[in-house]
């Protein structure tokens, strides 16, 4: 599974059960991110037994992208049965670290890490 | 006409003649039909103010997101979509100030000022910031959150004008973002 759009890429590694996330998503509505909250859900409803999003490459996020983050917990928190559900920042840049922490107040299930990568390597 | 109000400690970056300026007046329709153009703003301009402060290694990222939630924000408000938005960037020692303005609707004057108190009140910001952000997860509609997550991610001190300034005949929607560079 991939999404390659004019800024930003989405992938989903079957063997690490992980959505990598490279480039700058700044949409200009939620209406926009909708075609990202499918993926994401996609993603979460294949057979493995977790998800991990992983944001480490992920350059910017406008506030519509990370409400639209919020929606996809808010829409998988309650499911029965659940399922796990980890999400990698970077732990250099700022807005991950703060917007990301926060998650955990609406489903403290959550598991949030923090990772560099290296200088070079970086989008 | 509405009175202009200022609400919170307004310095106007505009009347400061001494003061290194980085600055910019673009229709709002230019972004509105090439959207990416926020960004790409954002990152020249921050890039601009990097330079200046390279002992904080992520500052160019940092004041790229607060850059874009404000011009996201002015183009979302400028009525009608045909005027100039105007925006600046200014470094005062440890602090960088943006401005940004833009011209609205009359009817947008009240609920802006109002949105502006409660913005400029700590304990509104605190106590509201998740409730705001949940509620933005649960709704598909516009998020509201950019002003409110530019405070709580990176203390932001935010400051307003709003209405008509005296002589004028528009109705104009100010905001002054200060931020301390530690923060960033």
């Amino acid at each position: 599974m991939r999404m390659d759009e004019e800024n930003f890429q989405a992938s989903y590694d079957e063997d690490s059960m992980t959505v990598s996330f490279s480039g700058s998503m700044r949409m200009n509505n939620l209406g926009e991110f909708d075609k990202v909250n499918k993926f994401i859900h996609e993603a979460y409803d294949l057979e493995a037994p977790e998800l991990i999003l992983d944001y480490t490459r992920l350059e910017f996020m406008n506030s519509a992208g990370i409400s639209t983050l919020c929606k996809f917990i808010f829409d998988i928190k309650d499911d029965s049965p659940g399922k796990p559900l980890t999400i990698i920042g970077n732990e250099d840049i700022l807005w991950q670290r703060k917007s990301f922490e926060n998650l955990k107040k609406i489903w403290d299930k959550l598991t949030i890490r923090f990772e560099r990568i290296n200088e070079g390597s970086a989008t | 006409m509405p009175e202009e109000l200022k609400i919170g400690d307004y310095t106007d970056l505009d009347a400061d003649a001494k003061a290194v300026k980085l600055s910019f007046s673009l229709q709002a329709l230019e972004v509105v039909t090439i959207w990416s153009r926020c960004g790409l703003i954002a990152n020249f301009a921050s890039s601009y103010m990097a330079v200046a402060n390279q002992s904080k290694k992520n500052i160019a990222n940092s004041l790229s997101f607060i850059l874009n939630e404000l011009i996201e924000n002015a183009v979302k408000y400028t009525d009608p979509k045909e005027s100039v938005l105007h925006f600046a960037l200014s470094q005062q020692e440890k602090n960088i100030i943006i401005s940004v303005t833009n011209p609205i609707s009359k009817g947008q004057v009240g609920p802006l000022q109002e949105m502006a108190r409660n913005l400029i009140d700590p304990e509104y910001v605190n106590t509201r910031y998740i409730d705001i952000l949940m509620a933005s997860g649960k709704s598909s509609e516009k998020s509201g959150i950019g002003l409110l997550t530019i405070i709580n991610y990176y203390q932001a001190a935010l400051s307003f004008r709003i209405g008509t300034s005296p002589g004028g005949s528009v109705d104009r929607y100010s905001i002054e973002a200060k931020l301390n560079v530690e923060e960033l």
